[in-house]
C-alpha cells in the first residue's frame, strides 16, 4: 500500500485503542464492511479515521455508538460510499490484480512444494513437473471460492452468525469439494515447468505485487 | 418531528448556513440543528452530507486539537459554499412563499 495510506493505517490503529470494547466491535464491523466496497484502501482509512474520531468524542460524552451513528450501520455506510467518487477503470483493475496476486502465489508455492514432495518420493523423475488440467481448474475454483466467501462476510459484517445464510455455505462448501474432484479427476497433462522456473515465476509474481501494492491507495 | 423526507431537500443548505457561522465540527452541528428545531438528527445522518459537501467544494476541513483524544475535524465554508448558501436562502425563500401562498388560500376557501 502506499505511504500515505501506510501513516493512516498506524494512526487508526494507534486511536482504535482508545475506543471501548464496544466501540472497537462496531468500528471493526464499519471496517470490515467497507473493504468489501468499491472504494480504495486511502477511502476506507479517512472514513475509519473520522468515524473513530466522531465515536472517541462520542464516549467522552457518554454517547453509545448508536447514539452517534444512528440506529441503521449498514446504512450509514452505504450513504458514505454513494458520496465518494466512484473508481476509475485503472483503479479497479490495479485493486483487482493487488488482490488476486496473493492467492495465486499462495497455490503456486503449494503446488510448488507438492512437486518437490513428488519428486523426493520419486514419483516425478525430473525436475520438470506436469501441469494438469485439474491443477488449473481446482485453483481456479479455490479462488472463486475464497473471493465469493471474502465478499460474503464482509457484505454481512454487521449480521449475527447464526443468520448466515446456509444455502451459501453449502456453495462454498461443494465448490472446495469439487475443487478436489477435479485435481485427482482430470489428470491430463496441459505442460511441464521447470520447479526452479516455477519457483522464478512466484518470485516475479510477488515482485508485481509489491509494485502494484506500493502504488495503489 | 419533521419527516426526514422533508428534511432532505434542504438539510446540506440548512448546514451550510450553520458553518457559516462559525468554523464547527460534526457533533456540534447536530446539536445546533436540534436547538433550531430540526429535531435529533445523529451525527451519523450528518457525516455523508458533509462528506457530500467537502467533495463539491462547499466546505473544507481541519484538524484541530480537542479537549481530549484525538484531533477533531473542523469544517469551514469556502468561496464556492458562501455561493451555494446564497442560493439555497433564495430557493428556500421564493419556495416557502408560495407555500405559504397557497395555504392562505387554502384557508381562506375554507368556509
Amino acid at each position: 500500500m502506499s505511504r500515505r495510506v501506510k501513516d493512516l493505517l498506524k494512526e487508526n490503529n494507534r486511536m482504535n485503542d482508545l475506543l471501548s470494547e464496544e466501540g472497537q466491535h462496531v468500528l471493526t464491523d464499519i471496517i470490515v464492511y467497507l473493504r468489501g466496497m468499491p472504494i480504495t484502501m486511502y477511502q476506507q482509512e479517512m472514513i475509519r479515521s473520522d468515524v473513530t474520531r466522531m465515536l472517541i468524542d462520542g464516549e467522552q460524552r457518554g454517547s453509545s455508538a448508536n447514539d452517534v451513528i444512528g440506529p441503521d450501520y449498514r446504512e450509514f455506510c452505504d450513504n458514505i460510499v454513494k458520496e465518494l467518487p466512484p473508481l476509475s477503470v485503472k483503479e479497479k483493475i490495479l485493486g483487482h490484480i493487488r488482490d488476486l496476486l496473493p492467492a495465486m502465489i499462495v497455490l503456486l508455492v503449494i503446488w510448488t512444494f507438492g512437486s518437490s514432495v513428488r519428486i523426493a518420493a520419486g514419483i516425478f523423475r525430473t525436475f520438470y513437473c506436469p501441469v494438469t488440467a485439474g491443477d488449473l481448474l481446482s485453483g481456479l475454483l479455490i479462488i472463486f471460492a475464497a473471493e465469493r466467501l471474502i465478499n460474503y462476510l464482509c457484505r454481512h459484517s454487521f449480521q449475527d452468525s447464526h443468520s448466515w445464510d446456509i444455502g451459501f455455505g453449502v456453495l462454498i462448501a461443494v465448490t472446495l469439494v469439487l475443487s478436489l474432484i477435479v485435481k485427482m479427476v482430470l489428470t491430463f497433462k496441459l505442460f511441464y515447468i521447470h520447479l526452479a522456473l516455477a519457483a522464478l515465476i512466484i518470485l516475479v509474481l510477488f515482485l508485481i505485487y509489491k509494485i502494484v501494492d506500493k502504488y495503489t491507495d | 418531528m419533521i419527516p426526514s423526507q422533508m428534511l432532505k431537500g434542504t438539510l446540506e443548505g440548512c448546514i451550510l448556513a450553520i458553518i457559516s457561522k462559525n468554523e464547527t465540527y460534526g457533533y456540534e452541528i447536530s446539536k445546533q440543528l436540534e436547538t433550531y428545531g430540526f429535531g435529533e438528527i445523529a451525527e451519523g445522518t450528518i457525516y455523508p452530507l458533509l462528506l457530500r459537501l467537502e467533495k463539491n467544494g462547499m466546505i473544507s476541513a481541519v484538524y484541530r486539537q480537542s479537549d481530549f483524544g484525538p484531533k477533531r475535524k473542523y469544517y469551514f465554508l469556502t468561496e464556492k459554499g458562501r455561493g451555494e448558501l446564497l442560493d439555497f436562502t433564495e430557493n428556500y425563500r421564493e419556495l416557502s412563499n408560495a407555500v405559504e401562498h397557497l395555504f392562505a388560500d387554502i384557508m381562506e376557501e375554507k368556509p
